[in-house]
Parts: structure tokens; sequence; C-alpha cells
């Protein structure tokens, strides 16, 4: 028995047209794969966990050394020098890391404390000052000159230091007069 | 194994009809009758491969690689992925870290763990060698350039495994090591905190970190070795091996000539193992990678800490980049960061990739490249490997500029000098020994 030819070619075009909507069906059903895998994916990213900036009033305490955590005074920072400085209390925060500098006695203001954490690429950076007086990162090299707002002298940062204003009381210890003036480590 | 003549097998698998025989007269076994293992050495005990010095850098990839697994399984038993403060006689470190001075302490697993540091340098320097090898003998070429890719996918994931492995210990060079990554990371526009949180468990240091990293190194990077391995493999099985050129006056066409897999292949692969093992043993009993205590647990403190030398290379670009280099576009930063310690490397290894692409003598190729070119005759490849492994010793030489008294100008000049000139004397030297008579690396049979 013979077909007739009309209906053999809309037998033909049901076929193409399910064979079509098939191949967008498997599209589909890959991108929402791929979609549902990305879900899981973004969830993997963070664990925050709450640590406290340093404010305005909080005590400078040593980070280092065999003084850790007592009060830094004047006194224990003979001009030209550098020492690592916590805000009070606040010492299981790495970023809140100060890098406090007594200036050369021809400076004014005598004592700047600047953020201790690099802005090229996060590490501490060195707290004795180079043969030049400047603050300097071990890790690759940048150089911030403390007398001027922690400018870059040499790269590869290309952010100066965020800047704290500290206060010196009249018993010589040091306390935050503010918070950092900018984003802390790299951006 | 020196008795070539004899061990010479003229046949491979895909040329052996299936029960040849000159091939096996041994009756069943209790196995055969089983599993028929008969028909296993048919079908690959009798895989030739070639005779040649460099062709075992593949297979100490291999090697080390089953090493780091088996030590890296024993370090992981008594490993902790933890950076949360314990007290451990009196000293307030990390989890990890007191489980890796225990690891230390303990004579065996000290042992195992400086057998894992050093496999892990003789793995990585073995898939260089290896490639270097490719590279010059031109074997990259067509039918091998899916291989190649794969073999360079092999060499990143394998320095993303060490990169991890720097971070576990969890001593301050660890950590800082660890920081300065994922500071890179952070540098990518736009996706850098979502990719920097996934890659380390959050903003580095923090709780997550040590599980996220060790996950990676321990399963999912290994993992991906495997099957990425696996394929590499395979396709060497589907393709065959290449042949040393003499291969081509002695062998028929499509032959290969070489040793049988069982047993002299094997018995070399074994030798080689015992080799590889018993040297990482002595250098880990008697050269041991830095102790611990040398940097203390993570401190406030940055050490001045240096990559291996196989990632120096993007750390001495990292520190000779000029700043100028940043910008800002649509709300985000292209960094110094993100040029140097991506974007550079990625330029480097995209440029790797596309070698089997830029080569003209792989373009509108009559049949399949299957002997090595000799060294002698591929001018232009050795100076392009001089030059390029004069332009990576120069970028170490960058990561130690200021200690030789250098400027940063004048170490730009030695990065830009050094390889130009490099390659211009590798390529006047070969051109002085190139034989007259090159030989056709191609395929006779097509």
């Amino acid at each position: 028995m013979v077909e007739p030819p009309i209906e053999r070619e809309a037998f033909v075009q049901f076929h193409m047209r399910r064979r079509r909507f098939l191949k967008w069906l498997i599209r589909a059903a890959f991108a929402l794969f791929a979609l549902a895998l990305a879900i899981p994916a973004l969830a993997l990213k963070s664990l925050k966990i709450a640590s406290s900036n340093v404010a305005s009033g909080d005590q400078l305490v040593f980070a280092t050394g065999n003084k850790v955590g007592d009060p830094i005074l004047l006194a224990d920072l003979p001009a030209g020098t550098a020492v690592h400085a916590f805000p009070k209390g606040k010492s299981n925060n790495p970023n809140a890391l100060i890098e406090l500098v007594h200036l050369p006695a021809k400076d004014h203001p005598s004592v700047v404390a600047y953020s201790a954490i690099c802005t090229h690429l996060g590490c501490a950076v060195s707290d004795t000052l180079n043969a030049q007086g400047n603050i300097h990162c071990p890790c690759h090299g940048s150089i911030f000159n403390p007398a001027d707002h922690a400018a870059i002298v040499r790269g590869p940062a290309v952010r100066s230091l965020p800047g704290l204003p500290v206060e010196v009381g009249s018993d010589g210890s040091i306390t935050a007069a503010g918070a950092f003036d900018g984003p802390i480590g790299p951006q | 194994m020196a008795n070539q003549e004899s061990e010479t097998a003229m046949s491979d698998t895909a040329h052996t009809p299936g029960d040849n025989a000159t091939t096996v007269h041994r009756p069943a076994g209790w196995l055969d009758e089983r599993v028929d293992t008969r028909a296993l050495y048919r079908k690959y005990g009798r895989k030739v491969f070639p005779v040649h010095s460099t062709f075992f850098f593949g297979e100490m990839v291999l090697f080390t690689f089953v090493i780091l697994v088996i030590t890296g399984t024993y370090l992981a038993f008594m490993y902790v992925p933890s950076n949360v403060n314990v007290t451990v006689s009196g000293q307030t470190v990390p989890e990890a870290y007191a489980s890796t001075r225990l690891i230390e302490t303990t004579p065996i697993a000290s042992l195992f763990r400086n057998v894992h540091h050093w496999a892990a340098h003789l793995m990585i320097a073995s898939i260089i060698l290896h490639m270097l090898r490719i590279f010059l003998s031109g074997t990259y070429r067509k039918p091998r350039e899916i291989n190649w890719i794969i073999g360079l996918l092999l060499l990143i994931l394998t320095l993303g495994a060490a990169f991890y492995g720097y971070g576990l210990p969890y001593d301050a060079f660890a950590v800082t090591a660890t920081g300065i990554g994922y500071g890179i990371a952070r540098s990518i526009p736009w996706v850098g905190n979502i990719v920097s949180e996934i890659a380390f468990g959050g903003a580095f240091p923090t709780l997550g970190s040590l599980s996220r990293m060790f996950t990676l190194h321990v399963f999912v990077i290994p993992l991906a070795i495997m099957a990425v391995a696996g394929v590499h493999i395979l396709i060497i099985l589907k393709q065959k091996h290449s042949q040393p050129g003499y291969a081509r006056r002695i062998a028929e066409p499509g032959r290969i000539l070489g040793v049988p897999f069982w047993p002299y292949q094997v018995l070399m692969g074994v030798q080689l193992v015992l080799i590889i093992f018993g040297l990482l043993c002595l250098l880990g009993a008697f050269v041991p990678p830095h102790p611990l205590t040398a940097f203390g647990p993570p401190a406030s403190e940055t050490p001045e800490v240096k990559p291996d030398w196989y990632l120096i290379w993007i750390y001495g670009m990292l520190r000779i980049l000029p700043s100028r280099v940043s910008f800002s576009l649509f709300g985000t930063t292209f960094a110094q960061t993100f040029f140097a310690g991506l974007v550079f490397p990625l330029i480097f290894f995209g440029l790797l990739l596309l070698v089997p692409f830029l080569d003209r003598s792989n373009r509108h190729v009559q049949g399949t490249y299957q002997y090595l070119e000799p060294f002698r005759q591929t001018t232009k490849r050795v100076a392009i490997a001089f030059a390029a492994i004069a332009f990576l010793l120069a970028l170490c030489l960058a990561a130690y500029y200021d200690k030789f008294g250098l400027s940063i100008r004048e170490m730009w000049g030695i990065v830009v000098v050094a390889p130009v000139g490099c390659g211009i004397v590798a390529y006047l030297i070969s051109r002085r020994y190139e034989p007259d008579e090159l030989l056709d690396t191609r395929s006779p049979d097509d």
C-alpha cells in the first residue's frame, strides 16, 4: 500500500520539529545543571569572623617582643625607630597591626602611625626602618616614607599605607585619635 | 638491558594479530581460567616502548606522583587541618602547626615529610624536562597537539597542588606565602573577592582556610591530576610513541622500534622507581626542608619569604613590574598584582599552549610527525628554548635585584636583553653545526 505523499511530508515535518525540540531540551537541561552547580560553588565562599578595628581612644600596646601587650611609652621608642603595635585588646585582628614611627627630631609631628599591612599584597611591613629611615616591606620591596604620609618611595605598591592619627599623653602613652584613613591591605 | 638486539621487539599492539603463534605458549592457569590474563598480555603487555634516555622524564613524573600520594597519605593520618590555637607543652600554636611539629619530631613521619617535599620538587622538575624534550624534538606537532595541551594543564595543576602544599604546615613562612597567593587571587577585577574566598575558604587567614586548602591539596587537585594524566596516557596508547630518528632507518614503516611493556619496560620502570625513591630518601634524610621552628608559628611579623624555584619567576615579576601599570575602569581596579601575578603567567602559559599552532612546520601537514627532530637540525627551536630559559632565569634574578645592587631599570634591561642575546647566540651556534642533510621526521608511510 502506498502512502499519500502529503501525509509523509507531514510526518517528516513532525519528526524534524520533535528533534529540534529535544535538542533545545538537552541544551536547557545542561544550562540548568551548570547553574545548579554554580550555587553550591558560590556557597563555598565565606566564613566571616567578627573582628574589631582600631577606634579613637584605643591605647597602643606592643605587638611583638618580650613586652607584648604592654602599653608603649614614648620613652620606649627612640627617635628614628619604629615598632609594631596593636590597639589594646584587639590583637586578634591581624589587620589592626600598626606601624608606629618616632620620626627624627627635626620632623613634626614626631610620632606617626600607619597601617602595618602592606597595600601591595598584605605582608606586614618591617618594624625596622631602613638606612634612609623609610618603612620597607620584606615581601616585594615596596618602600614608604613615614615623614610624608607613608608616600610611596618605590613600588610595586600603588597606594600609600593608611594613616592613623595618634596622640601622645602626658604620661608618654600613645592612643589612637581616630580610625585608619583608608582601606587596609591590598584592594 | 644493554643488549638491544635481543630485546628489540619489532611489533606493536595494533599490528599483532589477536592470538599470534609467536606470542604465548603458556597454558591457562588458575587465574587465566577466571580472568584470562593472557588476553590482557596480548592487548597491553606487548605495547612497545622506544628506548631513549629522555623518554624516562614522563615516567619520572608518574612515579614521583605515586610517591607523593603514598607519603602524603601517611602524612594525612597525622596532620590536622585547623588553625585553632592549642596549647602543646606550654606553647600556644595553631593546631596545624602543632600537628606538623609532631610529624617533624616522629622519625618515620619526618622522613616521609621530607621525601614528600623533595618529590614535589622532582615532579615539577621532571614535568619541565619532559616538556623541554617534547618541545626541542618537535613532537608536539600533528598528531600530538592535544597531548601537549593536556600536559600543560598537568603542569598547572601540579603547580597549584605545590602552592597549596606550602600553606599546610602553617608556620609564619606558610602563612605569609599563602597570604600573598590570596592577595593575588583577590586582585582579579570584579570577581576577585568571590574567587579568593572560594580558593582560601574565606578572607585568609580565617577559620575555614585550612580545611579548604587541605581538601584542594589532598583530594581535588590530585584527583584532577589522575583523571587528566589518565587521558594523557590513553592518548599515548592510541597514538603510540614518537620514536628516535634512527628508528626510521631500522624499523619498517608503521612499526615501533623498542622493548615490550612486559617484562622489559616494567623492569626498567621498577629500577627507576627504586632509584628515585632511594634518591629522595637520601635527600630527605640529609637535606631536610626548613624546620618549622626556623620561622615559628604565625605572628604579626612577616618574615622575608621567597617562593620555591618553580614559582620565583612570577615573584620576580611581582617585584619589578612598575606600579603605574595599574588603572581603574568601570568601578574596579586592574592592579599591578593582577598583571604580574596572574596575567603575566597566563600569557606565558598561553604562548606555550599555542606552540603547536604557531609552529609553521605544523600547518597543512601531509601525514604525521612520528620521529624526534634531531637536536642539531632544529636551530630555531634551540634558539627559542634558550631565550625562554634565559627569560625565566632573568626573572629569578629579579627576585633578588636589590641584593645585587641593581636598580629596577637595570633589572628590566637584563630581563629584555638576556633572552634576546641568548636566543641569537644559541641560533648562531646551532646554525654552525646544522647537518647538510635533514632527517624527514614525518612518517614514511603517509
